[in-house]
């Protein structure tokens, strides 16, 4: 399905911040978080562990903790500034116009409650009809993400399914009212290898036949490559850049991105060097306020300045956004240069 | 279901066995029963011959037999005292008993359950530390106290209830608020506390982004799931309502199996106090039983163990 860029974003944001207390001090999770979304649109959000994927994703259904305190200069679903919402409006939002799919399907359907049960009520919350037509979409559900004997199943629980099974249940749940939104926080982690890619091409199949948005997260950029639109790439709270992405993969502008890609040995092919397990360094503390670049601790490029002010978003002609003191012309020139024929070792990056 | 059922069957049943068995080694082996039964200064002679009388005399194990068959043809003796069978006088004095001690757990969690349910969800606010101050006083208050507080006030003073015996309902209302409150608070604090962990699941997470209204996530998802030990723990005060409510049945002058069991002691009627330990441990065994099995029918995970 094509995407009409022309239309207005379903999903606006910009400048989102969220920080929550703590007793040594307010935990800076989101310092600027900005990506927009178009209708029919796969977005990836890929970052390390602790970058705020999960948090910000949870802010933008008003489910972060209650006591974190968010501010974003513009945060808007389908023209409507959720952060204006009230607390029953958000409430018809969730589960209806967007939808959310957890990491663990072991521990994200209740136990007590039958997976018919569990189908069914997001429905009928949503007012969108009565319980036969709850059940026969329910089951309708059931067999498109592949799940045989549908009618069988409603009845039974949580754990007389395989952990493969119960996400397919999840994502029918996520489904049930037609979103338009559907985010996946790393819907595959917690699964067998052998499931994970199935379990991908689904979601890219049901987005498409559906026409729903996908915000897809992930901490492994290689995972998402293949289905994403567009990537955003977060790092301690900000995204540090977002594009198409393929550019954004087979180019890429920031540090810290090009150290994930290097991180993931098939996403580079023809380069002879040696994969970098990890990027080297620890992620910054997100305790209090802060001045600089939070990767300049990791990155191979910075400079003195780095540290001094906050890098500016810079956008290139093509449309990428991201976020670093030297200009595209200089960090494409840095990357493509172990291209050359004379690699650069692994170490010298350290 | 039924499998399940027939195992936890089985179970109590071999428990209450080995129950009986214990429980009345331990009434043989207290003291020389008959020495007590002849009375002080007896001679040799006297308490020889009480032991033949009650049977004393014969090996351990003979004596269990024979009280286990005539216990199950429904004959537990007669007591040293009234004269009167054993079995009887439990009887007489069960139903009120059993009736306080329903109406107090009944009471108890009509409290327990919404508190507890309203101080997860609003922790460590005002509300749920005054809901804390509850169970806490409710706790730290003596049952004695609190009944002599309830007679004076609600009886003598404003004459509003009866204030001994257990002729009418009116009667039954201070020791179920007493002995309902001191129930109440750990089934208070078991439930604030399931939920407190259920609600950090990710089940709950999930409700929330499913758009579910608030009473539902609270009702229907978290607290299924965290009123769990709560049936567990409503057994055991029902086993201690029915059995320890001594205190309070002495105060409000009611004869129910507390009471009843406080004076054989006093008494020395052994019969009658062996009669009542059985009957109190079956008891207990039996509420154990259905907690597991409402349980189970709770927790779909169960069954399958
Ligand atoms: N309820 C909370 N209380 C305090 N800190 C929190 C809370 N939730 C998240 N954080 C903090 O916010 C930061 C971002 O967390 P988040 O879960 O969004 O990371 P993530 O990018 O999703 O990581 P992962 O890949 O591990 O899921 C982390 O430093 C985390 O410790
Ligand atoms: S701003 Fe400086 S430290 Fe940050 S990514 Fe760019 S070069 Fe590296
Ligand atoms: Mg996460």
């Amino acid at each position: 399905m094509a995407i009409d860029y022309g239309a207005p974003p379903l999903l606006d944001i910009a400048g989102l911040h969220l920080s929550i207390p703590t007793s040594g001090g307010d935990l800076r999770v989101l310092r600027g978080v900005d990506y927009q979304l178009w209708q029919g649109e796969t977005l990836a959000v890929v970052g390390e562990s602790g970058s705020g994927k999960s948090v910000s994703s949870l802010a933008l259904m008003g489910l972060h903790p209650r006591r974190a305190s968010v501010s974003a200069e513009r945060m808007t679903f389908d023209g409507q500034n959720i952060l204006g919402l009230s607390r029953p409006a958000l409430r018809k939002l969730r589960g209806n116009q967007m939808a959310m799919i957890f990491q663990d399907p072991m521990t994200s359907l209740n136990p007590v409650l039958t997976i018919g049960e569990q189908l069914v009520e997001t429905y009928s919350a949503h007012g969108k009809g009565s319980r036969a037509q709850a059940t026969e979409r329910a089951i309708y559900l059931l067999e498109r993400v592949g799940i045989r004997n549908a009618r069988e199943r409603l009845g039974q629980y949580p754990h007389q399914l395989s952990g493969g099974l119960r996400q397919r249940v999840v994502i029918a749940i996520a489904l049930m009212c037609n979103p338009k939104l559907i985010i996946a926080d790393e819907p595959t982690t917690a699964l067998d290898v052998t499931v994970q890619a199935l379990i991908l091409s689904l979601l890219k199949e049901l987005q498409e036949e559906f026409g729903m948005a996908l915000i897809l997260i992930s901490h492994d950029i290689g995972v998402v490559s293949s289905i994403a639109d567009r990537v955003a790439i977060m790092y301690a709270g900000t995204i540090v850049e977002s594009g198409g992405a393929d550019e954004v993969i087979h180019e890429p502008l920031h540090p810290y991105t090009r150290g994930l890609v290097d991180c993931v040995p098939r996403l580079r092919p023809g380069r002879e060097r040696k994969p970098l397990v990890t990027i080297p360094g620890i992620v910054p503390s997100l305790l209090g306020p802060s001045r600089g670049c939070l990767f300049r601790n990791r990155c191979p490029k910075a400079l003195d300045t780095c540290a001094m002010t906050d890098p500016a978003v810079q956008r290139t002609a093509s449309g990428r956004v991201f976020r670093c003191i030297h200009s595209e012309a200089v960090l494409h020139a840095a990357h493509t240069r172990p291209a050359d024929p004379a690699p650069v070792a692994a170490g010298g990056r350290a | 279901m039924i499998n399940y059922a027939i195992q936890r069957l089985i179970l109590a049943f071999f428990v209450a066995v080995a129950v009986s068995i214990i429980a009345f080694a331990l009434l043989r082996l207290s003291g020389d029963l008959a020495m007590v039964l002849a009375g002080d200064g007896a001679t040799d002679e006297e308490v020889r011959q009480m032991a033949e009388r009650h049977g004393l005399d014969r090996p351990f194990v003979v004596q269990y037999f024979d009280w286990l068959i005539r216990m199950l043809q429904g004959d537990l003796g007669t007591s040293l005292f009234t004269h009167r069978p054993t079995m009887e006088m439990i009887l007489e004095a069960v139903p009120v008993t059993a009736k306080i001690a329903f109406l107090s757990l009944g009471a108890a969690l009509a409290f327990a359950i919404p508190l507890g349910v309203i101080a997860a969800a609003y922790p460590n606010t005002w509300i749920d530390r005054a809901v804390l101050a509850l169970a806490v006083a409710g706790k730290a208050m003596p049952t004695f106290w609190m009944a002599l507080v309830l007679m004076y006030w609600l009886g003598v003073q404003l004459r509003w209830l009866p204030i001994s015996g257990s002729a009418t309902w009116q009667h039954l209302v201070m020791p179920v608020i007493v002995l309902g409150t001191s129930v109440m608070p750990q089934l208070m604090r078991l439930t604030r506390s399931g939920m407190l962990d259920t609600l950090e699941s990710d089940f709950i997470r999930m409700a929330w982004a499913k758009g579910l209204p608030a009473h539902v996530v609270f009702f229907k998802h978290a607290l299924r799931n965290a009123i769990l030990p709560v049936v567990a723990m409503s057994a055991i005060s029902l086993g201690f309502l029915l059995g320890g409510a001594v205190i309070v049945e002495a105060i409000f002058s009611i004869n129910g199996i507390g009471l009843l069991a406080y004076r054989s002691i006093l008494r020395i009627d052994f019969p009658v106090v062996q009669a009542i330990l059985f009957f109190l441990s079956f008891v207990y065994i039996f509420l154990t039983l259905i907690a597991d099995l409402i349980n189970a029918w709770l927790d779909p995970r169960i069954k399958v163990k």
